[in-house]
């Protein structure tokens, strides 16, 4: 006993590192006056096993589980701690002995995929981005289509309307870009229709500005445009002629803003409605019912237009019905709508 | 199917020692992962065929035996090492092994190695295998306890030589005799801590007349039970209901009233050792009084148990290192070389 209270750990270790149970559990013995054989009778071990557990001959007994077992009853028959005598058998004999007994065969254990891995990580975060990348492009596409679109026609719509100032609505340029003819008639027929509207201030009032700066621009005007017109229909009309064709049409442009101006919208149902203009503000708010009508100046577009139930609201713009199938999915109609 | 597997992929591998007194799990590559009593608290709502609602499970629920109000019972559904309680112990399997996946976001789906009595039938065992596919598992091994408990204890199992294994748990005692990764000779007897148990309140009640509880059973035996006569005598003070009285009185009871309290058990379990050792073949009995008989399950720590047998055989015996968990842990190694050497090593249909 009196060598375990002095077996303090730092210089003991250092000491005796070599040390096992058996020389402790001898010692032992041999003060309480034991002998082998009667440790033998007691433990029902060979006295030939009680000896070579003395003597730390590992290798004569049968094997690590077996060894601990036997040190254990013996510390215990002569009541020393179990657990002093363990832990000197262990620092004798690191635990590979056990390990290779048991797991005798087991080469290397497959590695378990957690969701705690990095690399399980590592693809999932890479999954979850490239989702969210599809995820914007899918909402650019979506939503950007639209503008792309306007954006796409309003070149064309530019080239021939800003000289003559034509308030013609998006849905029309493709018909102007048809022909000369077209866009002839098209726009003589503006020109006989406005006029009876001439008595807005207003845009009369605009007329000289409108003029000043489309008459340069007429000059300017495209000219591969004109010979394409000339060719379509009068292969000999000289060039003045179509200058004064386009001349003739003069008096249209500023007859458009007095007619027309207007962006009118008629509900014939109940229909959750937001009309905004160029600056933002909003000029249709919320759910309309069955009979609500509202008129909008043109000069405050482009309007961000959103209309929950598209099938029954009539748009009207410079009074002409304005198709909004385009712009429909589903029932909602969702667009901007450029006056200009 | 493919689905499970997927889960599968974020699922432990686990050992299931699904005792009468506890359940514990062993995951592979982590070790003991869960150690709780076998117990389901439930809750009937009231009228005729109310639904039932599972309360606790495990450490919660064993502190409500024996104190639970009408509308809640507090069961083990685990019997004498096999399933008393079908459903229930589904529930609690269901609950042990998604206790131990607490922190994963899919729903685990490992695959599960659960030991069975060897004494247990064709139909206990399917129960086993049954219930713990119905608690998510993907794939179910079943293995014989006694192999398992040698392979946790670490003994050789893979020689030509006999092993003595001889595990006592809550409901049964199980000993075998293992050569060559194989059962030579295996025996169930159902002696267990429970038996050991009621015994104490058995003789409490007959020598005392007073009533005491299993859970008051249980302390005692951890804190003054012994197997053996040993030099000191050691005392606790209990409290019970005295039966002619009808008042909770308290008294002292010492160690030596306890050794003769389990007689009755441990000479059950001294009978099946002896019945074992008669059965076994010479060559592998010479091997086993050579090298002696290893103790394993939660009854081993009954004090100088491992003297009993030691006396009463005359062969050495000594007591595995940690013997409560060797049962898991050896199926947890089970586990491993079924990978290694397919699935027909240790399982058992």
């Amino acid at each position: 006993m009196t060598v375990l209270s002095n077996n303090d750990p730092e210089p003991g270790n250092a000491a005796e590192p070599l040390v096992g149970p058996g020389a402790r559990l001898r010692k032992q013995r041999e003060s309480l006056g034991l002998d082998q054989s009667r440790v033998a009778a007691q433990l029902h071990l060979s006295e030939a096993m009680v000896e070579a557990l003395e003597w730390d001959d590992f290798d004569a007994l049968p094997g690590s589980v077996f060894t601990q077992g036997y040190l254990r009853n013996y510390a215990r028959l002569l009541n020393l701690p179990e657990s002093e005598i363990l832990a000197a058998y262990q620092h004798l004999v690191p635990g590979d002995q056990q390990e290779h007994l048991s797991t005798k065969g087991t080469v290397t254990l497959k590695q378990e995929v957690r969701s705690s891995h990095g690399l399980v990580r590592l693809v999932s975060w890479s999954i979850a981005l490239g989702l969210l990348v599809l995820l914007y492009f899918w909402w650019q596409g979506r939503f950007g289509w639209q503008e792309d679109t306007l954006v796409d026609l309003l070149p064309e719509v530019d080239s021939l309307d800003q000289p003559l100032d034509l308030d013609e609505p998006l849905a029309e340029p493709s018909v102007i870009v048809q022909s000369a003819e077209d866009y002839s008639s098209d726009s003589i027929s503006l020109a006989a229709e406005p006029i009876p509207r001439v008595e807005f201030p207003e845009p009369s009032e605009r007329i000289p500005d409108d003029r000043t700066e489309s008459l340069p621009v007429v000059e300017e005007a495209p000219v591969p445009e004109e010979p394409e017109i000339a060719v379509a229909e009068q292969p000999t009309v000289p060039f003045e002629d179509t200058v004064q064709s386009v001349a003739e049409l003069e008096p249209v442009a500023p007859a458009k803003p007095e007619a027309s101006g207007k962006l009118v919208f008629e509900f014939d149902g109940p229909c959750w409605a937001e009309v905004r203009d160029a600056t933002g503000r909003a000029r249709i708010h919320g759910e309309k019912r069955a009979g609500f009508r509202q008129e909008i100046d043109t000069d405050l577009g482009p309007f961000k237009i959103v209309l929950g139930d598209a099938s029954v609201v009539r748009v009207t713009l410079d009074g002409e019905s304005y198709d909004l199938a385009p712009h429909t999915r589903g029932n909602v109609a969702r667009f901007v709508l450029n006056p200009e | 199917m493919l689905f499970r597997r997927i889960r599968g992929m974020f699922s432990n591998d686990l050992s299931i020692d699904l005792g009468t007194a506890n359940t514990l799990i062993y995951a592979r590559g982590q070790g003991i992962v869960l150690n709780e009593p076998s117990v389901v608290a439930i809750r009937q709502d009231r009228g005729p065929g109310g639904a039932k609602s599972v309360v606790a499970v495990g450490e919660d629920a064993k502190k409500m035996l024996g104190r639970t109000p009408a509308n809640i019972t507090a069961i083990r559904p685990m019997k004498e090492g096999v399933i008393a309680d079908f459903t229930v112990t589904e529930k609690m399997l269901q609950y042990f092994i998604h206790k131990v996946h607490e922190s994963r976001i899919i729903r685990p789906s490992p695959r599960v190695l659960v030991c069975v009595p060897c004494g247990s039938t064709q139909v206990e065992r399917r129960a086993i295998k049954e219930s713990a596919a119905g608690a998510g598992a993907r794939e179910v091994y079943l293995i014989e306890e006694p192999m398992s408990a040698a392979i946790g204890a670490g003994l050789p199992v893979d020689e030509a030589r006999g092993s003595m294994v001889l595990d006592i748990g809550g409901g049964t005692s199980e000993v075998a005799i293992i050569s060559l990764n194989g059962i030579v000779y295996a025996n169930s007897v159902r002696v267990g801590g429970d038996r050991f148990d009621e015994a104490i309140v058995n003789y409490v009640r007959r020598n005392y007349g007073t009533l005491i509880g299993e859970a008051t059973a249980e302390r005692i035996k951890e804190e003054i039970g012994s197997a053996y006569p040993g030099n000191e005598v050691k005392e606790i003070e209990v409290k019970g209901r005295n039966l002619a009285e009808g008042i909770p009185r308290s008294f002292t009871l010492n160690s030596n009233e306890i050794l003769e309290a389990l007689q009755e058990p441990l000479s059950g379990i001294v009978g099946a050792v002896k019945t074992a050792l008669e059965q076994t073949p010479p060559e592998l009995g010479a091997d086993v009084a050579e090298r002696g008989i290893v103790l394993t399950g939660g009854g081993a720590l009954l004090k100088d148990l491992d003297r009993l047998l030691q006396e009463e055989t005359g062969l050495p015996v000594i007591v595995a290192e940690d013997p409560l968990t060797c049962v898991a842990r050896g199926g947890g190694r089970a586990l491993e070389l079924i990978d290694e050497r397919g699935g027909e090593v240790f399982t058992v249909e």
